[in-house]
């Protein structure tokens, strides 16, 4: 009895310890949450998607960079970004703010904020702060935390384009671009975004203007004019074109 | 010609009888009161309404009584402007039974100018038919403003042929700058849509939030 014993007890010994050795540190839980993120978000390149995941994993005790990992999982068209929005909201809910009281003050809306545009430059992110922000010991609902969180993530978006835009326009990638060049392309963008959406003559008209034919036409007066107004580097590029896109925030005061 | 409509007063059809007892019959004929009462010279260029089963159309016009008469009005005569105008080629058929009509004022006898008064005579002589009239009848000035309209848009007549031999020294890739233009502009709009509306609760008086300040109104 002994002997058969024996055999089976070193045999069922390591499976159970296995299966009690996984569960010790809850990684059936941890593998679970990885892949159900991975289906849910898609990204382009799952390996870096779960390295920047278990790397993340260590930043437990900051609640707003915990968001932020969250925001940044997935692109802002898609629809599960509006499931990570509220997940991140609801982990930032538990920052203490008082004395028994947590929620999502001012201050950590106005981090997260901060963090979102890391990759931005400064002037930029002063001003989209001055239009969003909020005072550090007001109460950020879901909707106003939403609209500030998405707001940032396009301007991730389209600061990547304001470069790209920069990179076409330099022509003899000399690192600078043509000042009256640029001015004329901002123009033309401040001009469609300046008007309201809902009449469509000028949503045509604005299409037309932004179109090769319109563009033509614009540079063409422009490169017309002949002064030399010298260059601008990206940071000056992308600043100004970001203005257009700023004059389009709500402002919350 | 549609944008500059005359105020006028239309009164009901009336059928035109022949007070006969013992030989009452249907005449066919109904006429149309159209008076100009807040009108100082009223001039009409075109009229337009949609007919019912009415087979002819006449307008008769009176003319304002002449100054030069002196004190007396004198004899103030109806002038047929428009005679007799077929609207229905049969009036036992149905063609043109329920057609619009627009009289303009090439089919005047003359310019109707300075009237006091008008009459639209409708005439039906076929049996056929219970009921006619015209509806939805509409006087109009007549327009001077006959001018060219506003010139198109540029988008609208730029010629696509034209747009592909577009090529600026310096500028190789017109198209790339036109797209991503474009994009930043989708990327603008698409973020303005999705602005919050909720208001944020703030309580403040003159940018400052002091609890001592605040109002019941």
């Amino acid at each position: 009895m002994a002997d058969k014993k024996k055999p089976n007890s070193a045999d069922d010994r390591p499976q159970e310890t296995d299966r009690q050795f996984l569960e010790r540190y809850s990684i059936g839980t941890l593998m679970k949450d990885v892949l159900g993120k991975i289906v849910s978000n898609r990204p382009k390149d799952p390996i870096t998607f779960l390295s920047d995941y278990f790397d993340s994993l260590e930043d437990q005790s900051n609640l707003v960079l915990k968001a932020r990992n969250i925001i940044e999982m997935t692109h802002h068209s898609r629809p599960v970004f509006e499931m990570n929005v509220r997940q991140a909201y609801d982990i930032m809910l538990k920052q203490k703010v008082g004395k028994r009281l947590y929620g999502v003050n001012g201050t950590s809306y106005t981090d997260l904020i901060k963090t979102l545009c890391r990759d931005m430059p400064q002037p930029v992110t002063t001003k989209l702060l001055k239009k969003i922000e909020c005072l550090d010991y007001e109460a950020i609902t879901f909707d106003v935390f939403k609209s500030g969180v998405f707001t940032c993530c396009v301007l991730q978006d389209y600061v990547k384009l304001c470069e790209m835009l920069f990179n076409s326009l330099d022509f003899q990638s000399s690192g600078k671009v043509d000042k009256i060049l640029s001015d004329v392309v901002n123009e033309q963008l401040k001009a469609a975004l300046a008007n309201t959406r809902t009449d469509a003559r000028k949503i045509v008209e604005a299409g037309y203007n932004l179109g090769p034919d319109g563009l033509f036409y614009a540079l063409e007066r422009g490169m017309r004019s002949k002064s030399q107004l010298g260059g601008q580097t990206l940071e000056q590029f992308t600043i100004e074109i970001c203005d257009a896109f700023l004059s389009k925030v709500k402002r919350l005061r | 010609m549609g944008d500059r409509p005359l105020h006028c007063s239309i009164k009901n059809p009336i059928l035109l009888t022949v007070e006969d007892q013992k030989n009452a019959f249907h005449s066919g004929c109904k006429v149309i009161d159209v008076t100009f009462p807040n009108v100082s010279s009223p001039e009409v260029g075109e009229i337009c309404f949609k007919n019912y089963y009415t087979a002819y159309v006449s307008i008769r016009v009176k003319f304002k009584a002449a100054p030069e008469n002196g004190a007396e009005s004198g004899e103030i005569k109806w002038k047929t402007c428009v005679r007799r105008m077929r609207l229905m080629p049969s009036p036992h058929k149905e063609s043109g039974s329920q057609d619009y009509f627009a009289i303009s004022k090439k089919q005047f006898s003359f310019d109707i100018s300075n009237i006091s008064a008008m009459r639209i005579i409708l005439q039906q002589p076929s049996p056929v038919w219970k009921e006619f009239r015209i509806e939805d009848l509409r006087l109009y000035r007549s327009s001077e403003m006959l001018s060219k309209p506003p010139p198109l848009p540029a988008w609208l007549t730029e010629d696509s042929a034209n747009s592909t031999k577009h090529k600026l020294e310096g500028i190789p890739n017109l198209e790339s700058i036109s797209s991503s233009l474009q994009e930043l502009w989708g990327l603008s709009e698409e973020m303005a849509i999705n602005q919050s509306k909720t208001e944020i609760g703030r309580y403040e008086v003159d940018g400052c939030y002091e609890v001592n300040l605040l109002a019941y109104t």
